[in-house]
């Protein structure tokens, strides 16, 4: 992994307070390219992060560098980070056309180029058929999109997005996700805020998890997942006659626990060697004509970890 | 022409008798403003929960809407509970509940006063409504926080105080209009298994509207798609769920190339991504078999279940079917 | 021994009828006004003159306590027309007071909390929710006006005598006819205001101005013209005219005096007048009272 500051987003011991109230405290990350998902209750300190890497707010301790450049040099930030942010602010009389370009020039393109690149982005989002519309009148799902067209038009090579799915309809939540696939696969950061947890499992390459202002977690998933040696894997097994298994399972060292199901079927382990586990299940299967249904984890996902380490309550 | 033998799909005549287990679309056709929403929908649904599912501006709310008598039916109409919408007397509506998707709350009541003026609103006795109101807010888990005004609650908490509102008079009918939207995954997890709940508990049907396939496939056992103001598909969630046993997906590990190419010279269809595979397995290869296969060409299997067609699969495939001019996908199912 | 999950109850006890739910309304917007501190002040205080006017009307027919006093009251006061209006006249401001008090908050709030398609969404019309609503406020207001001036009428009547009530019924019917109409008057607008401005502030100063400011208008078009009809558009002195000509024939001189010269309609007119002001409060409000804004 490079550790070259110019491609990664550096946070270092970094604080935000708003008076007594805490932002985020004591934050420490570096953060690679692509796909980063950001994942917490609200309130967690999600947005003063994003917030902190846009340069919108600065930190009370610590610092901050964005692929080499500071937080506190606005006008560089700028042409580096594109921002699409949660609340939906719009000047009232603005097309969807207006407002992208209106922020090309912004950001020094002339009236000419910024019309062009705010039509070109604007179809890369589907929606050039409303591009002469007022934003006003858009449904939820194309205002999330005008912003993102926003956000990206510039090309920045960051870009920060807080909850861009949010208000998206099955279709246009599967095209985006595309879309920032093909965004974060060309060496871009992707910082994403979500609480669909299941999208961040297909999503990311690495995941933040934060609660009340800390980080709980960082990295990609799988690597978290294997971290969490308190909560050894918990895989599920459906097949017909599941007890000799299960005894051949519990007595490997490494289960830790085994539930058989109510109706027979099937049973719940958890294990601290998943590789082993398979193998003797495949064995049962080779050699003992195991009728087998399911074999899966269910606990090494976001959801999982986000349970495990946040909770429930 | 119709021999015995025939494959033809019979359609079954719209219902018109009401059935008061279910919801019943005969026709149901809304304009607003001038502009036609809905196109005659025509479906009979009978699930305990029921999935509204559809693109943005395809009329899901506009339906559930309609359905509450905000808007009146431009021909056609539609029955809940047994009733006609149209000729319904005030007191159906005592009957059902309503989540709505906005905000919605009395600035300056506290949530225990303003459950217990919608649970009077829908006709509870003063005591009632009272009693009702707190147990209903300690069962939604709101307890805690029952004194203090709504308006200063998490959106969380506005969404759950929103969802008692619609549950204190115990109506026999919920709407709930994207009850999930924005909620972080543990206040989602909690709405979630509140809606399950009731919907097991028996003395409610549900009505969900959602853009997360997923919620709707936790939480329903129907589901109605909207496309344009049509009916794309209805389906039987639960039927699809027994179905359907020829999907398979397994994660391999080791020599997963090799592994991959042996299938595929069985004449198994895979679809790879990365040590993911998805196999339509033929009757006559087993469990037993892939494995063999896999131990003969070095690769491991680990995870392996099936899958049954997902809620996303059949809702693309209702965005790719063609709808007819009367309002809804030919033949009212996916198939 | 028994352990209670905590589960979905459903209710399946008897319900009330459909037909009084906006009295449910009209309950939970009584309990609210009940707390501000400000309602129950201006709620004591507008008991203080309909209380002198008893004690008046009491000193009147007691000739000892009067000996006690040694006042000539009787001579000074005279339970007539005038002596009415004087009490009428400061209950009716008081009227005005309390709608700019609590009229504002009565719509606003279930409109800011976007809260009309949960009412709506029960067996609730939208002419019910504003019964409801109206019945409320009007109850307030005729605590304040017609109810204590009424006190005092009946008071002086049981003790002045069959032929005192026989002579004073215009004096009853102005209490009445420009009490109501005054609190109808108000009631229509500031629940018009309430639904159309959101912040408290300026919907108080919007009843205010639109009772008010019309009257100089009125007054300017009187002073040039010496017509009254600019009258019409001036509500408060619509209602001020209503309560002098209702009862002209017993107005003593200085009810006459304070009438002073103002511009006058007949009653008929300046009813018809105070009726079309209420319906277009109650129009503005009808078409701001929906379950949904339909967008476009």
């Amino acid at each position: 992994m490079s550790t070259d500051p110019r491609e990664l987003i550096l946070f270092q011991e970094v604080s935000k307070f708003y008076g007594e109230v805490l932002g985020i405290n004591r934050v420490s990350l570096s953060i690679p390219p692509g796909i980063t998902s950001l994942v917490g209750p609200n309130g967690s300190g999600k947005s003063t992060l994003m917030n902190l890497m846009t340069g919108l707010l600065h930190p009370t301790v610590g610092r901050i560098s964005v692929r080499g450049t500071a937080t506190d040099d606005p006008e560089r930030l700028h042409r580096l980070v594109g921002y699409c942010a949660q609340p939906d602010t719009f000047p009232p009389a603005a097309t969807g056309l207006s407002f992208v370009a209106g922020f090309l020039e912004i950001c020094g393109l002339g009236r000419r180029a910024a019309q062009l690149r705010a039509e070109e982005t604007i179809d890369q989002l589907g929606l050039s058929d409303a591009a002469g519309r007022k934003v006003a009148a858009y449904s939820k799902g194309m205002r999330q999109r005008i912003k993102l067209a926003r956000a990206i038009a510039h090309d920045p090579p960051v870009l920060v997005l807080d909850e861009p799915l949010n208000g998206l309809d099955p279709m246009a939540r599967a095209e985006v996700i595309a879309l920032f696939r093909r965004w974060g696969a060309g060496g871009r950061h992707l910082i994403v805020s979500s609480h669909i947890l299941h999208e961040v499992d297909l999503l990311s390459d690495q995941v933040i998890l934060m609660n009340q202002g800390y980080v709980v977690a960082e990295g990609d998933i799988q690597g978290v997942r294997g971290e969490m040696t308190r909560h050894p894997l918990q895989i599920v097994v459906r097949c017909a006659d599941p007890r000799p298994l299960a005894a051949r399972l519990i007595g490997a060292d490494s289960v830790t626990d085994l539930q058989l199901h109510a109706d027979g079927g099937g049973f719940f382990a958890r294990t601290r060697d998943p590789e082993g586990f398979y193998r003797l299940v495949q064995d049962a299967v080779l050699q003992e004509g195991l009728i087998l249904e399911t074999v899966m984890p269910v606990d090494d996902d976001v959801g999982a970890v986000y349970q495990y380490l946040i909770g429930e309550a | 022409m119709l021999s015995a033998s025939s494959t033809a799909v019979i359609p079954s005549p719209p219902a018109r008798l009401p059935d008061p287990s279910a919801i019943v679309l005969d026709g149901l056709s809304v304009r607003l403003g001038g502009r036609p929403i809905l196109h005659g929908l025509t479906a009979t649904l009978r699930g305990r929960a029921i999935g509204l599912l559809g693109p943005n501006g395809a009329g899901k709310s506009t339906l559930i809407q309609t359905l509450l008598g905000f808007h009146r039916p431009a021909s056609g109409t539609a029955c809940l509970l047994g009733e006609d919408i149209r000729h319904a007397g005030p007191d159906l509506r005592d009957r059902i509940g309503y989540m709505p998707e906005n905000e919605a709350f009395i600035p300056g009541m506290s949530a225990v006063r303003f459950v217990r003026y919608m649970g009077e609103l829908s006709g509870l006795p003063r005591a009632v409504a009272i009693e009702r109101a707190h147990a209903t807010l300690y069962y939604v888990g709101l307890g805690e926080a029952r004194y203090r005004e709504v308006q200063t609650f998490s959106l969380g908490m506005k969404q759950t105080a929103k969802l008692a509102q619609a549950l204190v008079h115990s109506p026999q009918l919920i709407f709930l209009d994207e009850p999930t939207n924005g909620l972080d995954p543990r206040a989602r997890g909690r709405m979630l298994d509140l809606i399950g709940e009731i919907r097991d508990s028996g003395s409610a049907q549900v009505v969900l509207s959602s853009h997360l396939l997923r919620d709707v496939e936790q939480c329903c056992d129907e589901v109605l798609i909207l496309r344009e103001g049509r009916i794309a598909a209805v389906c039987d969630l639960a039927a699809e769920r027994r179905d359907d046993r020829s999907f398979l997906d397994l994660d391999a590990v080791g020599a997963v190339d090799a592994f991959a190419a042996a299938l595929g010279r069985r004449g198994i269809d895979i679809d790879r991504q990365g040590n993911r595979l998805k196999l339509v397995v033929p009757d006559r290869f087993g469990v037993r078999d892939l494995y063999a296969l896999a131990a003969e060409t070095g690769a491991h299997i680990q995870r392996l279940s099936y899958r049954h067609d997902s809620l996303e699969d059949i809702f693309l495939r209702a965005m790719d079917a063609d709808l007819d001019p009367a309002g809804n996908a030919s033949d009212g199912k996916v198939q | 021994m028994a352990v209670y999950e905590r589960r979905y109850e459903p209710y399946q006890g008897p319900r009330r009828p459909v037909g009084g739910r906006a009295w449910v309304i009209s309950r939970f917007a009584w309990d609210d006004f009940a707390r501000s501190r400000l309602f129950l002040a201006s709620l004591v205080a507008g008991a203080f003159v309909p209380t002198l006017g008893l004690l008046v009307v009491y000193l009147h027919h007691n000739a000892q306590a009067l000996d006690v006093l040694n006042l000539p009251i009787s001579e000074l006061i005279r339970i007539d027309g005038s002596f009415f209006y004087l009490l009428l006249w400061p209950q009716h401001w008081l009227a005005l007071w309390m709608a700019l008090v609590v009229g504002p908050g009565l719509i606003t709030r279930d409109l800011t909390g976007v809260a009309l398609p949960l009412y709506f969404s029960r067996p609730l019309s939208r002419r019910s929710y504003l019964f409801g609503k109206a019945a409320a406020l009007m109850a307030l207001l005729s605590a304040v006006t017609w109810l204590p001036v009424l006190l005092v009428w009946l008071f002086q009547a049981s003790l002045g005598g069959r032929s005192w009530a026989g002579d004073s019924l215009d004096i009853l019917t102005s209490i009445m006819v420009s009490s109501l109409a005054w609190i109808l008057l108000l009631t229509s607008l500031s629940l018009a205001i309430s639904a159309w401005v959101r912040w408290t502030p300026v919907a108080r100063l919007f009843i205010l101005g639109l009772v008010s400011v019309p009257s100089a208008f009125a007054m300017a078009v009187y002073g040039i013209t010496d017509r009254p009809w600019g009258l019409v558009f001036a509500p408060m002195l619509l209602v001020r005219d209503l309560r002098f000509s209702l009862m002209e024939d017993s107005l003593s001189q200085i009810g006459t005096a304070m009438r002073g010269g103002f511009p006058s309609l007949s009653a008929p007119w300046t009813l018809a007048a105070l009726g079309l002001w209420t319906a277009l409060g109650f129009l503005a409000l009808m078409s701001r009272v929906k379950a949904l804004d339909v967008v476009r």
